[in-house]
């Protein structure tokens, strides 16, 4: 079984990737977490997004950057670090070439986490193609900014199913003059304590991470502060500061740890320590974030499921096997995501395989899955279209985007068959008219008045 | 009117003595903030739990009642306005702290408690609540987690977005889930993420799971005079790109200073034309040395007085002068409007400069407060309604948000867009953009019945054609073409 594989280089080629062909499609960025989650689907399609590749716009004094979405991070950090400027992100895979849409898009995240959060947290606007075409942007190019949904949030932690991201705008942060580590060996047991009394103190650590028997703290800030604040971190726990050639491979050893992890857990970081305690696998714990990977055998894996669902956690793992379950808990909004589902891409063709129990075809498409009479059924809401339909038009009048054929395992298809269908339209207008029945405020030109002073601090 | 049924149905929801329905009473929840935009609700109820919220919302879905959920009505952009026959749901009634864990440093609450209330009952473990809104006295955090509230210190501690852990959403159907998870681990696409930030019209948020940070060891805060805007505004640019990332860098132009001091007295220089407020803090082996740094940055650009707050007496003198700044403008003009628009940072001194020409042109005058580290402008329009300037002054307030864009910024930085610019978003999202936009409403509430109206331009709101025409920017950048 063959599927085409199509690079596009540019939205519009992107809009047109998805609106002249036909069947399921597959969003590939440098495959480094291909394998994670559940097994993608079979595609017919498979669209690559290394095309989308370089830096867009990049003002540093703005601290921002608006970037391909298929440039690989590690290769825009090289380009911002020349103006003294991060991305403070550092997932593991970062360093086999995983893009910035990737790591969006599997909500992944490293050690730095704990100073400046995911990529979710860095996010600042988005452009994303929907399955019809549709290109839409979210957010801009301003860190503040509270106009309109944050749908580049929808997008973390998608796994390719609700769009294509383009383009992003990412916010950036100085890189420090100076970082350093500390080092304890331990057992997990102790790490947790010591965490609490690092925690207690005043410090402000970035990172905080026991890897498999040692435990390791990094700070940021100027050269003079972190060695004041470094020995003192030393002197609380009874640890090292690591010398800078040992604190990079500590943290090289800490990602290659990961890379191996065969799932991926958060829970509460107080009950962290016991849900791994429980199983005899090489971890790498943020015992304040409460994240951690397991590289426990796949046949564990079902029991680590179990144990962090038991702990209130969640759970996904980092390894294709058919046979272990892809998720831990389900999610407690499933029906709203199944619904966004219907809206953005009504016949499943983004990747049907991913999320395959909650968002596959047979959920999503399924007669009768409307909850709720008022629902626009997918079919209605393509047929309603009247308005302008500038992505249809636009993808007509370009050249199809660079096509090579390339083999895929392919094993089952015959679930395809129902994302087989014609082109959905956007969303007409006069759909959405009809639908907002209520009136607007009668009154709106009577005299403004200050805000109440009452209110004031 | 509500129909006998609703209204029966209502009642039975939350109990008699939780219902609003005399006709006076209901005139004080007729709009919020922006007080401009009026309409009284035909009932307002106010839950004591989320299952009675979730049971007013199921009554509203089964008449197909349109509902309001409403805070403390600190909100400025007309969000909590009530809708014409439709029903106020309140929070007011549901304050509770409901655990304070120091271990996992987190807290749990009701939607109604008040942002400065998290930080008071965290303090006792040298804990608190980063993101501080100016209204943070009054305003609640489920109204905070509607407008992803910032504050003065958002610049180094990020929003609300970035605070909140989980919470439970009483959806536009009655159902009550859980977004986001007890860490930041997610199960599949991030929709504690698209709650926050929407305004109310995705459903109603309840038990909220907030992170809370250790107290920092140090803050150091000073307050220096320039001798104009720009010169302010090159400090804050040295200062970024000395990789000083400050907790907050506040601006006031001299009208904003005039009328601050008139109203709290907090020492600030009445003739300077520019202010900044620079806060530093963190671990003190750190801002020490980056303070002096920030001094030395202050006096290279003509800082004509630098004070430095010795106790925290002082910084909050400093502060209170800063946080007086919107309502104290009513000192010096009979009425004003408070804007709020985003520019690249690094446009300030071009915002400012075109600001005054407008206001110039509008024969209005402007005060100037902004929260300068991000570009956040608070530009307050004066004018005197007895003087028939009302709608003049309506219009430099929407022109300015709009000139905003046009500079490559946003109609909103933490006000929201609500009532009350609806109708620009035309002029930062192409139509693709905004049709997306209300797909994920639709999915969310397909009935349209949550604080419908708001956020998105309707037609009914601005006319069959919302907005003047703008290209969409893929236009513009020659992506993509309006055949
Ligand atoms: C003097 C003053 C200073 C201000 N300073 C700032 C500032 O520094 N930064 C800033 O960001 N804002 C500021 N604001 C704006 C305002 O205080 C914030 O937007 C605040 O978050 C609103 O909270 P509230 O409880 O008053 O919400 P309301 O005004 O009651 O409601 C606001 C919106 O939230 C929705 N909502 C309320 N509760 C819920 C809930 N539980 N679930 C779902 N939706 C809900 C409402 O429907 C409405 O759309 C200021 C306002 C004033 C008057």
């Amino acid at each position: 079984m063959t599927a085409t594989t199509l690079t596009p280089t540019d939205l519009r080629s992107v809009c047109a990737a998805f609106t002249e062909t036909r069947g399921a499609i597959r969003i590939q960025g440098a495959g480094t977490a291909a394998a994670w989650a559940e097994a993608p689907g079979a595609a017919d399609v498979v669209v690559d997004t290394t095309g989308l590749s370089g830096i867009r716009a990049y003002n540093p004094a703005d601290m921002t950057v608006s970037v391909g979405a298929g440039t690989p991070l590690a290769q825009l950090q090289d380009e911002i670090a020349r103006h003294g400027q991060r991305i403070a992100f550092d997932a593991a895979r970062v360093r086999r070439g995983a893009t910035v849409a990737g790591l969006i898009a599997t909500a992944d995240s490293g050690p730095l986490a704990l100073g400046f959060g995911s990529m979710r947290d860095l996010v600042i606007g988005a452009t994303v193609v929907l399955a019809d075409g549709t290109p839409a942007r979210t957010g801009g190019h301003v860190i503040k900014n509270v106009a309109g949904y944050d749908l580049a949030k929808l997008m973390h932690g998608s796994y390719g199913v609700y769009g294509l991201m383009t383009e992003v705008v990412l916010r950036l942060h100085p890189v420090p003059e100076a970082q350093r580590t500390v080092a304890l060996d331990c057992t997990l047991h102790e790490a947790t304590r010591h965490t609490r009394s690092i925690l207690a103190e005043a410090q402000e650590p970035v990172s905080l991470e026991w890897a498999d028997g040692i435990l390791l703290t990094r700070i940021e800030g100027t050269a003079d502060g972190t060695a004041v604040r470094a020995r003192a971190l030393a002197e609380l726990t009874g640890g090292r500061v690591l010398p800078e050639d040992d604190a990079a491979d500590s943290w090289d050893q800490h990602a290659r740890l990961v890379d191996d992890a065969t799932v991926r857990v958060g829970c509460r970081p107080s009950r962290l320590p016991d849900v791994l305690g429980r199983f005899d696998a090489p971890v790498a714990a943020g015992l304040a974030t409460g994240i951690a990977t397991l590289s426990a055998p796949a046949a564990y894996v079902d029991r680590v499921h179990d144990a962090v669902t038991e702990a209130g956690g969640t759970s996904v793992v980092r390894a294709t096997d058919p046979n272990i379950r892809a998720w831990g808990q389900q999610p407690s909004a499933l029906r709203v995501l199944q619904a966004i589902k219907r809206e953005l891409d009504p016949t499943c063709r983004l990747d049907p395989g991913r999320f395959g129990t909650w968002l596959g075809p047979n959920v999503v498409a399924g007669a009768g899955t409307a909850t709720d009479a008022g629902a626009a059924p997918a079919s209605s809401v393509a047929a309603a279209s009247g308005g302008p339909s500038p992505t249809a038009g636009t993808a007509a009048a370009t050249a199809p985007p660079t096509t090579s054929p390339a083999s895929t395992g392919s094993p089952d298809a015959a679930d395809r068959s129902t994302a087989q269908q014609g082109d959905p339209t956007p969303r007409a207008a006069a759909s959405q008219a009809a639908s907002h029945v209520v009136q607007a405020p009668t009154d709106s030109s009577g005299g403004a008045e200050p805000a109440d002073s009452e209110q004031e601090d | 009117m509500l129909d006998h049924a609703a209204h029966k149905a209502l009642v039975a929801a939350v109990g008699t003595e939780n219902v609003i329905s005399d006709p006076v009473q209901l005139r004080s929840y007729e709009c919020d903030g922006l007080t401009g935009f009026r309409q009284i609700p035909s009932l307002v109820v106010l839950p004591r739990a989320t299952e009675q919220v979730a049971q007013a919302v199921r009554a509203c879905h089964r008449h197909h009642v349109p509902f309001v959920a409403r805070g403390a009505g600190t909100g400025l952009s007309g969000g909590a306005m009530p809708v014409a026959d439709g029903v106020v749901i309140s929070l007011q009634r549901m304050r509770d702290v409901l655990d304070i864990d120091p271990v996992d440093r987190r807290a749990v609450l009701q939607p109604g408690v008040t942002n400065l209330d998290i930080t008071t009952a965290a303090a006792t473990h040298g804990l608190y609540y980063a993101p501080d809104p100016s209204s943070q006295q009054v305003c609640t955090i489920g109204g905070n987690i509607a407008e992803n509230s910032g504050g003065a210190h958002c610049l180094k501690y990020g929003f609300t977005t970035n605070h909140v852990l989980s919470m439970t959403v009483v959806l536009p159907d009655g159902e009550t889930v859980t977004l986001g998870s007890d860490s930041d681990e997610q199960l599949g696409p991030d929709l504690r993420g698209v709650v926050i930030g929407s305004e109310g019209t995705l459903g109603i948020v309840c038990d909220i799971t907030v992170r809370l940070l250790r107290v920092p060891e140090t803050v150091r805060t000073l307050l220096a005079d320039f001798p104009s805007v720009t010169a302010a505004g090159e400090v804050v640019s040295d200062l970024i790109a000395a990789g000083i990332i400050p907790a907050a860098v506040e601006m006031m132009d001299n009208l904003a200073i005039q009328a601050a001091e008139k109203a709290v007295g907090a020492g600030y220089t009445l003739t300077t034309p520019a202010a900044l407020v620079v806060e530093l803090d963190g671990p003190e082996a750190e801002c020490t040395a980056q303070f002096d740094e920030v001094r030395a940055i202050c006096e290279r650009h003509g800082c004509t007085r630098l004070h430095i707050a010795g106790t925290a007496a002082e910084r909050a003198k400093i502060w209170k002068g800063r946080k007086a700044a919107f309502a104290a403008v009513g000192r010096i003009s009979p009425d004003y409007i408070v804007q709020d628009g985003v520019v690249p940072r690094t446009r300030l001194a071009e915002v400012l400069n075109r600001i005054e020409d407008m206001g110039r042109d509008a024969g209005l005058r402007v005060a100037n407060v902004f929260h300068a580290g991000d570009g956040n402008l608070h530009p307050l329009v004066l004018f005197d309604d007895d003087a028939g300037e009302l709608e003049r002054a309506e219009e430099l307030s929407t022109d300015i948000a709009e000139l905003c864009v046009e500079l490559g910024g946003s109609l909103s930085g933490e006000h929201g867009i609500g009532t009350d610019k609806a109708c620009s978003m035309p002029r930062m999202f192409g139509e693709a953009d905004l049709s997306t936009m209300d797909r994920v409403r639709t999915a969310f509430d397909p009935q349209h019945l949550c604080n419908p109206g708001k956020l998105l331009p309707t037609p009914r709101l601005c006319g069959e054609q919302p907005g003047r025409y703008r290209p969409h920017p893929l236009e513009e950048a020659g992506v993509i073409e309006r055949l």
